[in-house]
């Protein structure tokens, strides 16, 4: 994405203009993170290879399920008690860590959309 | 699709109606399939990349094999909703339909809108391909071809944000902060997901600043409203369920002592935050019209689906699959 921002394109074959008669020199960050970007995708092919080998060596060579289930008992974990779930909470709050964690998403959302429009207006000085 | 059989059949212990023909449909998608790739990668005369918009030609196979597929998916999705109809005169299950059931009914109707667009722009796309229609006008075409191609998109979305659902019950015993709240999101994403598809609009001419602004913007914050709606009650309702469990200290304890090495949970936690923080905050930035500009048909929108789709659902959704095969 920071790539994005700095301008490489997409839907295009060389989107680095690398072989262009009048060729453009994108900045070291934006190559820095084209590098990344790749390294990166390596390793989620890598991830989703793994995936697949554990999925179908699971359907060819896993424990079989019994002779006449169709699927494997799938296990649920207990549901708490109904009375477990009073007093729970911090200050009188249930969910504090799930509101913390919101207000932080709330913060970096309003941040970035700042940015962003920051950004924009830099893209042409009004004098 | 296997989603709407397992929100179906399996979660509510009914038969699955009319099996055979569901083979029948998994062929029609497999041969679909494998006729579009064909036209692209052995005929080589379909080089217009998914969006293919008119008057760019493809071969014939190249729309053949979408409709196919596409007759395919609706077959499954009526099959759902028969497999629903037969769970309730067979009384498999009492009340409303559970919620995981009813974010599989969100996805059927979604992906019933999603096909009928699509049939109603690729089959006169194929009669022009083949002659028999004279002109397609361009603009016409792209914006009834996104209410197709980016719904296909908002299936995924419901069907993740399900399994998230279905997940936070089956580790943790979870149950919805508030379970109408989470239907009435669900319901959010039939009303304005569809609307939002005209962001792919957003530069085209032809159409007014109002009526972009309006779709991309406004309406696609309600769909944006209902997704944050998941990812607060989610984790909200698993962060309740643990407490309860006797995780209770502090903040994030319940975090802490989550079954992390279980990828079932790791993977639906990564969903959530590549979905919801990464992939949601950047479509919003993307989504407006003037900010757009600075990013608009860069690395910045592979980038952004790639945190949205990558992360979101296949996080999500292999997660779900580990957990139902590999036990």
């Amino acid at each position: 994405m920071g790539a994005g921002t700095l301008g490489v394109p997409r839907r295009h074959w060389d989107i680095l203009f690398s072989s262009a008669e009048n060729g453009y020199e994108w900045s070291a960050a934006a190559m820095t993170m084209m590098s990344l970007n790749g390294m990166s995708v390596l390793l989620a092919a890598l991830g989703g290879a793994m995936f697949i080998a554990v999925m179908v060596g699971t359907i060819l060579i896993g424990r079989r399920v019994g002779e006449d289930q169709k699927m494997p008992e799938i296990a649920l974990a207990e549901p708490p008690e109904e009375k477990s779930y009073r007093g729970i909470g911090v200050g009188g709050i249930i969910i504090p860590g799930t509101l913390a964690m919101l207000f932080v998403f709330f913060a970096v959302f309003a941040l970035y959309y700042f940015i962003n429009w920051k950004y924009l207006a830099e893209t042409w000085g009004l004098s | 699709m296997a989603a709407l059989i397992f929100t179906s059949s399996v979660v509510l212990g009914a038969r699955w109606a009319t099996p055979r023909l569901g083979w029948a449909a998994f062929a029609l998608m497999i041969i679909g399939a494998l006729v579009n790739n064909y036209a692209v990668l052995v005929q080589g005369n379909s080089s217009v990349m998914m969006t293919s918009y008119v008057p760019m030609p493809a071969g014939t196979f190249f729309y053949l094999g979408l409709i196919l597929f596409a007759v395919g998916a609706l077959i499954i999705c009526f099959q759902f909703l028969g497999t629903l109809i037969t769970a309730k005169s067979e009384r498999t299950y009492e009340g409303s339909v559970p919620l995981v059931t009813f974010g599989g009914l969100t996805a059927c109707i979604i992906a019933i809108f999603t096909i009928a667009s699509g049939a109603i722009i690729l089959v006169p796309t194929l009669l022009w391909n083949l002659g028999l229609v004279s002109n397609i006008d361009a603009g016409v075409y792209r914006l009834i071809w996104w209410a197709f191609g980016h719904s296909s998109q908002q299936i995924n979305v419901t069907v993740h944000v399900t399994i998230w659902y279905a997940i936070a019950a089956i580790v943790f015993g979870a149950k919805p902060l508030s379970e109408k709240v989470s239907r009435f999101a669900f319901l959010l994403y039939i009303a304005v997901l569809q609307i939002a598809s005209a962001h792919h609009l957003l530069v085209d001419p032809g159409l007014s600043s109002e009526w972009r602004i309006f779709n991309t913007s406004y309406a696609m914050y309600l769909a944006v409203m209902a997704s944050m709606v998941h990812g607060l009650t989610v984790p909200g309702s698993i962060e309740a369920a643990q407490r309860a469990h006797g995780f209770n200290s502090g903040f994030f304890q319940w975090l802490r002592k989550a079954p992390w090495g279980n990828p079932v949970f790791s993977g639906m936690f990564i969903s959530l935050v590549g979905f919801g923080v990464l992939g949601g905050i950047t479509g919003v930035v993307m989504g407006a019209e003037q900010i757009n500009l600075i990013v608009h048909n860069t690395l910045y929108v592979p980038g952004h689906f790639a945190r949205h789709g990558g992360r979101g659902h296949h996080a999500g959704l292999h997660g779900g699959d580990l957990r139902w095969c590999c036990r």
